[in-house]
This record gives structure tokens, sequence and C-alpha cells, in this order.
């Protein structure tokens, strides 16, 4: 099991959030938009090939991404499933 | 041209372009809310001579001089050439954005150029990742295609890499792109046969690393272009090499060290505080070496930091952020990070009081270029002092 502190560590080292805290990234906080971490569409294609570096897990379209880059929570949901089938 | 549509949701919808369009004698704006909206109202008031003016509507100091400014009211607009038609935007030196009118002639002959380099891959399909808001994508993305006639030009608002090459393996495709995407593919795990498949990049320059990984990784080639919003193309390269070929129509020099055009391109008047008429030669700010009519790119001679296409003054965001009482000095530089697809970082070191949330400088920043995407990274220091030039220099 891939634990949320190691998704968000990965998220900050992936996209050089260096001014980011690992526990200033809420579970449930937006990745994407001004109301969260403030990520974009770029950070969204970076944010694809770290899963696949980092966890081995691919993603290959964006309607997809949507739902599984919605926060962190989200995000480690999605390596676990896709780890364990 | 047919247009292919690809939803968010990957259905794919094949749209053919009405041609009717109500024609004014006046400038009028062309929003841009996505893609779609912007082509389906772009292409038909384009080929009835309709007199556009376009910019990024997130862009705030732009939203509010347009809605202060009516354009067709301005000193000298009536003087124009007939045949001016187009009216981009671009940040300025210091930092309010410039237009730069384009005339017909302008687009159709650079286009002309593109489609005579491009024309060996017989294309049948443009595929575009970049937005319409800014020359590159006008021009590469959407003039290009329709001066190429029969093909299909396929649009989604975001692609993701795989969604990209899964569009990009059809037989003889352009791509029209980033380094952002050309980064991106090279980074892939999994390597994929595009050889008939040709990407053109603009917008920033491409590590030489990084073009290798992307032909290695793709079989594929990637065309650079040089160019800004003034002086439309300049210049195009192939593959890993560093000298680039001025297009057809455009003869190249060195004023002292800086890079000196003469263009069939060039935008003939810009809107700085009032309209004025641009002459030749042009001389950009790119220092250069030529040689045998190629000329490689040494630096910069201003302080304007180039970041995915726009021209951002640093001056002018260190005076904005140097307006929050917190906020003694501000210094902004620009760091190359090649790992990252967005290779170009922002660094902004702050002589503070307290340590700001970012949410608070990005809200300061967004004041004046409204929400597009500075990425930036905070550092904190204690003495921002200055030096004997007047420049800010940082105490350790």
């Amino acid at each position: 099991m891939v634990k949320i502190e190691e998704v968000k560590q990965k998220i900050i080292e992936g996209l050089n959030l260096e001014d980011i805290e690992v526990d200033e990234i809420e579970d449930d906080m937006a990745l994407f938009g001004d109301d969260g971490l403030g990520l974009d569409s770029v950070d969204a294609i970076e944010l694809t090939l770290v899963l696949e570096k980092e966890f081995g897990v691919k993603i290959t379209n964006m309607a997809e991404a949507e739902n599984i880059f919605a926060s962190a929570a989200s995000l480690t949901n999605y390596i676990n499933e896709e780890k364990s089938k | 041209m047919i247009l292919e549509y690809i939803h968010a949701d990957n259905s794919h919808e094949f749209i053919e372009f009405s041609n009717s369009s109500h024609l004014t004698n006046n400038w009028e704006y062309i929003q841009n809310p996505n893609k779609l909206n912007f082509i389906q109202n772009f292409i038909p008031s384009y080929l009835s001579g309709q007199k556009i003016v376009l910019f990024d509507a997130n862009h705030k100091q732009l939203l509010d001089f347009y809605n202060k400014n009516d354009i067709n009211k301005l000193e000298g607009i009536e003087e124009l050439a007939e045949d001016t038609k187009l009216l981009f935007f671009t940040s300025g030196s210091s930092g309010f954005p410039i237009g730069a009118f384009k005339s017909k002639r302008n687009l159709e002959c650079e286009v002309k150029s593109l489609q005579k380099i491009v024309s060996k891959n017989k294309i049948q399909r443009v595929v575009v990742t970049v937005p319409f808001v800014h020359i590159y994508g006008v021009l590469a993305g959407l003039l290009l295609p329709l001066s190429l006639g029969d093909i299909t030009l396929v649009i989604k608002e975001d692609f993701l890499p795989y969604e990209l090459i899964e569009e990009a393996k059809k037989e003889h495709t352009l791509v029209v792109t980033t380094p952002v995407f050309i980064k991106a593919l090279g980074k892939l795990p999994s390597e994929h046969k595009l050889e008939n498949t040709l990407f053109i990049s603009s917008t920033a320059p491409l590590a030489l690393e990084d073009v290798t990984l992307f032909e290695e990784k793709c079989d594929s080639k990637v065309m650079q272009l040089f160019g800004s919003t003034e002086t439309g193309g300049i210049a195009y390269k192939f593959g890993s090499s560093v000298e680039w070929q001025p297009l057809d129509g455009v003869s190249v020099a060195m004023q002292e060290d800086k890079l000196s055009i003469c263009s069939e391109f060039i935008s003939p008047y810009l809107l700085k505080e009032s309209i004025e008429k641009l002459s030749q030669p042009y001389v950009t700010e790119d220092i250069v070496e030529i040689k045998n009519n190629t000329f490689t790119l040494i630096g910069r001679s201003n302080k304007l930091i180039k970041i995915a296409g726009k021209r951002i003054s640093a001056l002018q965001i260190e005076n904005i952020l140097e307006e929050i009482p917190e906020i003694d000095k501000a210094i902004v530089s620009l760091v190359y990070k090649k790992e990252l697809l967005r290779s170009e970082q922002i660094v902004i070191t702050l002589e503070a009081d307290m340590k700001l949330d970012k949410k608070r400088i990005k809200e300061k920043i967004a004041q004046y270029y409204g929400i597009i995407t500075i990425p930036f990274t905070l550092k904190y220091v204690d003495k921002i002092n200055y030096s004997a030039m007047g420049k800010k220099v940082i105490f350790k």
C-alpha cells in the first residue's frame, strides 16, 4: 500500500514545489484550481509522468485524470487500486 | 479543411466550418473561452476580411485596457493600411502589453514560408496542442492548416502525453506544440514509431538533450520556430542543430551584437501609448552570432523573462510585490531546471517582516497579470541591498 504522505512528497518533488511542505497539502485539498494547490494543465502533464515513473501507474486520458487528480487522497486511492490489480 | 474536435470524454466530432460571418468595418474582439468556440468565430471572420483583436481574456491588464478604450476610436486607427487585419498583444518592456498589428500580407507570406518547409511531409492532419491567443497558435495552428487545404484539423482543449501520441501516430500528421510536450514525450518510458509525423515547437527554446531524447523515443523529427509577436517568425531549425535558418522572406544581420532583421512578416504598426509605424530593419533584443546566413543565439540583452512564450517584466513583478506592506524588497530571477517540463522557473527572493502565504503573493500578481500562470518558488533572505550600480544584491 502506498501511503498518502509518500504521494504528497512525490508531488512536491516531481513538480518542484520547493516552498510547500507535505503537511501543507491536506488530504482532500483540490490539487488544481485557485482554491487549492493551484496546479495547472502543464502540472497535469508532469504529474502523469511522475506517477508512471514513481508508481508504475499510467494515465492515458484527461477525462480520467480529472477525477484521479482531484486531491492527494483520490490520487493515492487510484494508485493503490491500480497496484492491487 | 475539416475540424475533428475531441471532447473531454474522448468522443470525436467532425465539424464543417460555416462561411457565414457578419462583416463590420470595425475592429472586433474575438474572445477565446475555449478552442472550439474560438475557431468557429475566428475562421469565418478572418476569411471575410473582418479586422480582429485577439488577446487572452484572462489577462486582466488587457481586459481593463480594452474595456476602457474603444480601439476603433484610437487616434490614427483609421489611417492604417486597408490590409491591416489582426491585432495581437504581447508584453512590453515596462510590463504593459504592446499591440502588434498584422496585415493580411504579413500572415499570408509567413504561412507560405512555413508551408514550403512542411510540404515535404505531405500533411493530411494537423494536431494542435497550443491555445489560439498568440501569433504562433493562430498562424501555425489555424492559418497554416487552412492554407494546406484538404486536411483535418484536430483540436482538444487539453492533451495528456498518451492522448497526443495516439493522434500523432496517424500517418502524415503535423503536430503544432510547445517544448512541454516535446519534453514529456521524450520522458515516457515507452518508445513510439512516429516516423511520418513532424512536430513544430515554439514559444521557448528546447535543450539539445531534450530534442535528442524525443527523437530517439518517438522516431520523429522536431522543427523549432523562433520569432516574436512583433516580428512574426524569424527562423527555424531541425533536430539538435544550434544554427537557426532564416525563413524565406527574412534577411538577418547584426547590429552591434544584436539580431537585426528585414522581413515580410514584421508588424507594420505597433500600439504602445499610441499607434506607431514600425521601420525596418528591426533590431531584436537577442544577442547572436551570424555565420553563412544562419545564426546562433547567445542570449538576451534586456531584463525581460520569457516563460512559456510570455514575456514577463521581472522589474514590474518586483515593484508589484514591494507594494505588499510586509515586503521590504523583492528580487525576481529565472532559473533553468532541465528535469522539469516547464524548465524555466521564476524564483522570488524576499526580504520581508514575516513569511507570507504563497496564495497572497499569487493574488497580488494576479491583480496585474490576471490568472495567467506564472509558476514561482519563494525564498526568504535576511537582507537585500543595492550595489553601487543600483542593482539589488542578496546578502547571505
